[in-house]
């Protein structure tokens, strides 16, 4: 939704998540999560519940070792994530994000609401950072 | 009575039953940024006496940061 305020202009994580990042539930496994992955172009993917709560995250190794192997027996538990509120900018120059390529954002609840890719991040401050200097 | 709603159903309140926004963040985070016609309470201030500036015959949509 639109907002107003003071700071209304400022891009927010929750309004650059793209929801199209690769899921799976917690007893797929990981031969069938990996090759919905590669379709995927992302080189993740988010484990979540029935109620698409964050549960855990698999990538790198753990979706190339064992293909019987379920995802929640090998997944990253409790990956970070970024709440859609958070300013973008403050985001990129948290210490914490140095390196980040995508950002899970939730609810604070753990919902998922999309995946924040770094680059689109970094343009939008840019072209907001242009605006107001307009 | 009360319930979650996704935001489908808070613009469909808001366009068709003329729903109050209520955003319950602090007055400095509701100055900086906040939906559209939203009034202020924060919840420190949330009470009977500030809850009465609402319409009792429309529906009452309360929000913090969570939009989900």
């Amino acid at each position: 939704m639109p907002r107003e305020g003071a700071a209304a202009d400022v891009p927010w994580a929750g309004d650059l998540a793209r929801d199209d990042a690769p899921t799976c539930a917690p007893d797929d496994s990981v031969g069938e999560v990996d090759e919905g992955v590669r379709a995927s172009g992302y080189d993740f993917c988010i484990v979540v519940n029935d109620e698409r709560i964050v549960l855990g995250l698999l990538r790198g190794d753990a979706l190339s070792k064992d293909a019987t192997a379920l995802a929640e027996d090998v997944m990253e538990l409790g990956p970070k994530t970024t709440p859609p509120s958070e300013p973008l900018e403050k985001l990129l120059q948290s210490s914490s994000s140095q390196g980040v390529k995508h950002f899970l954002v939730t609810t604070s609840h753990g919902f998922l609401l999309g995946v924040l890719d770094r680059a689109e991040a970094e343009r939008a401050v840019e072209e907001s950072r242009e605006k107001s200097t307009e | 009575m009360h319930e979650m709603i996704d935001l489908e159903e808070v613009q469909r309140l808001v366009e068709e039953e003329d729903a109050q926004l209520v955003d319950v963040m602090s007055r400095k985070s509701y100055e900086e940024s906040h939906l559209p016609e939203a009034i202020n309470i924060s919840l420190k201030e949330l009470d009977a006496q500030s809850a009465a500036r609402l319409d009792g015959d429309r529906p009452v949509i309360v929000y913090c940061f969570d939009y989900q």
